[in-house]
Parts: structure tokens; C-alpha cells; sequence
């Protein structure tokens, strides 16, 4: 086969191959898109209204599973749990009101998932520059996500501690 | 003019962007991508220091490489400053290996004591804080890292037992 046939026919492979991941993505870029997005919602800005906080608290909410069950152990001897949806809304909308700035970024998303690919467990680190301070802050996560008619949900989530 | 053959040599700047042969050029180059990919990406990992927990030894904005090959012929020892990943490599922590597998690690008053003697640490530049940690027992497999800014608050500083499988390599300078 000559070099002038070889050539368009692996375009066309290619531009075939990126088109079938964009019209029915795998289960992995899927989760990698609502991580994205959920970074994005849980980011806010000084000029966001107090309606938009609320509606992307809400969007943001609806990530979660209604029976989440959330364990944040970030500093030594402050443990925290929440248990739904509805409490994890509550505590975005109060912390959103001590926040002026915030953002947020999923780096290194290590995923896994079960052998029926309906649930996994994501392994990422969340890089949060808050109110613009210099350093940010890093906190490593471990999702359990479970997949519903609705698109993948986070079942569980707790902080991994790197250093005890 | 059939079978005519031209010897004229293409123009200087030609010549130095891709050399008397682009084909030999474009194997170098995809040679040398290669080779800088594979030693950046799996040997040599460039970071930059974030922070003042390793201040003065390595100050805020530094740029340095963790060595991955450090730990392959013998395992981390006493006084390495390492990487330690959170859950994949753009991110990490920059600590001083003071504990190893298996000792007994406390902080009194600032001072570290391993098996009940004090440790001896020249690096340090200031008088370590009044920092206070009691005693710990280290598994088969964990060290104990902490930074080399003592003077700072305890609290805003990272120091504490780690997994082995998370020491990405050694501080190459």
C-alpha cells in the first residue's frame, strides 16, 4: 500500500477513533468530567451572587449520592461526618459564606473500578487556592462513586491523612 | 539537460535548522524528545519548593529534581530529604527522613530522640520551637519526615510517620 493511501486512511482512523470517544465516552473520562465540573461549582468567586452560590451549592450537591456519607479529617483532633446530601448542602451554603475566594483543582485522579463498572474508587488530589493566599492548600481524597441512571455519584468520600 | 544533477548546497540557515540531512536531523531529535520524556518523566522529576517548611535549606520558590533511582540499591536513610506523594506525582510533599522502620521516635522540647538518645541535627539553622511529640513506635515500613523549619508553628507544619510506598525518591541537589 503507497504512503499517499497509508497516510488519510490513518487521519480518518484517528479522527474516527476521537469521535466515538466524544459521542459515547468511557466510564473513566465520564468520571473525569463531573470531577471537573465539580471543582469548578465548589470554586467561587467575590463577584458571584448570593443566587449563583446557591444554585451551583445545589448543582454541586446533586454529585453526591441522597445517602453520602462524607468523614473530613483534616487538622489533628477535628473530625468531621456528614451523612446526606441535604446536610452536605447546608454545610457548602455556610462555607461559602466564610469564603471570599476559592479555587479548586482535581490533580492526579487515580481511578479503579469494580468488574462490572458500576462503581469505583477515585484516589486525586484537591489543590484549593483560598482567598488568594499564596500557598494552597493540598488534601489528598478517596471517593467511593457509584454509577445511577443519572450519571456517576459520589457514595463516599473521605480525606486521606499522607503524613499521620 | 537530461541527467543533469545540481550541486548546489541548500542556503545557511537551512543548514542550521535541520543540517545537512533533515532526515538524520528528525531521528536525533526524536531521539533526544525521547530521552528527555523518559529521564523527566521516570527518573528526574522537576519540582519547585512551595512553602518555608524546609526554609532555609531549601527556600520558598526553589527548583530542584527528585532523583526516582535514589532508593533502588539501598532504602531511604536518616537525613535524605525526600518526595512524598499525595495520590500521584504533580504534587508533593519536601521532608527530611528522621525516623527509620522500626525505632522509637519522640520530641521533647524541640529536641528528637531516637531509641531514648538525642539526634544530632546540623542542618537545622535556628533554634528548633519547644515542639512536642510523644512517643511513637515506627512499623516495618514507615519513616518518620518532618521539615527543617522548626520555628515555625507546629500546627501549619507536616511532619509525621509515612508510608514507604509514598517516598518518591531523593532530593538530587
Amino acid at each position: 500500500m503507497k504512503v499517499k493511501t497509508v497516510i488519510p486512511l490513518l487521519l480518518l482512523a484517528g479522527v474516527g477513533f476521537f469521535a466515538y470517544r466524544w459521542w459515547a465516552p468511557s466510564e473513566e473520562t465520564q468520571i473525569r468530567k463531573e470531577l471537573r465540573e465539580a471543582a469548578r461549582l465548589i470554586s467561587t468567586q467575590p463577584e458571584d451572587s448570593g443566587i449563583a452560590r446557591l444554585f451551583s451549592a445545589r448543582r454541586l450537591a446533586g454529585f453526591f449520592d441522597t445517602n453520602v456519607v462524607i468523614n473530613v479529617d483534616i487538622e489533628r483532633e477535628h473530625y468531621e461526618t456528614v451523612t446526606s446530601a441535604d446536610e452536605l448542602f447546608q454545610q457548602i451554603v455556610a462555607a461559602r459564606r466564610q469564603l471570599r475566594r476559592l479555587k479548586v483543582r482535581f490533580v492526579d485522579i487515580a481511578l479503579k473500578f469494580n468488574a462490572e463498572k458500576t462503581a469505583a474508587v477515585a484516589n486525586l488530589t484537591a489543590l484549593a487556592d483560598v482567598n488568594g493566599e499564596e500557598d494552597a492548600a493540598v488534601q489528598e481524597l478517596k471517593l467511593l462513586l457509584r454509577k445511577t441512571p443519572s450519571g456517576w455519584k459520589v457514595a463516599q468520600l473521605e480525606t486521606v491523612r499522607v503524613v499521620n | 539537460m537530461n541527467g543533469l544533477v545540481s550541486t548546489s548546497s541548500p542556503p545557511w540557515w537551512v543548514r542550521v535548522a535541520v543540517g545537512r540531512s533533515p532526515k538524520r536531523t528528525l531521528i536525533r531529535a526524536a531521539v533526544l524528545g525521547l530521552t528527555l520524556v523518559v529521564v523527566f518523566r521516570f527518573v528526574l522529576l522537576p519540582i519547585r519548593v512551595k512553602g518555608i517548611s524546609m526554609d532555609p535549606t531549601y527556600p520558598d520558590h526553589a527548583v530542584n529534581f527528585i532523583n526516582r533511582c535514589a532508593f533502588v540499591m539501598h532504602p531511604p536513610r536518616r537525613g535524605d530529604v525526600v518526595g512524598i506523594r499525595y495520590s500521584g506525582r504533580k504534587v508533593m510533599l519536601l521532608k527530611r527522613i528522621i525516623g527509620l522502620p522500626g525505632e522509637r521516635l519522640r520530641i521533647t522540647h524541640g529536641i528528637v530522640f531516637i531509641n531514648g538518645q538525642p539526634l544530632q541535627e546540623p542542618y537545622l539553622a535556628h533554634t528548633p520551637e519547644p515542639w512536642q511529640r510523644p512517643e511513637i513506635e515506627l512499623g516495618a515500613n514507615q519513616y518518620f519526615v518532618i521539615g527543617d523549619n522548626r520555628t515555625m508553628d507546629p500546627e501549619s507544619h507536616d511532619f509525621g510517620e509515612v508510608d514507604g510506598n509514598r517516598i518518591l525518591g531523593k532530593l538530587l541537589f
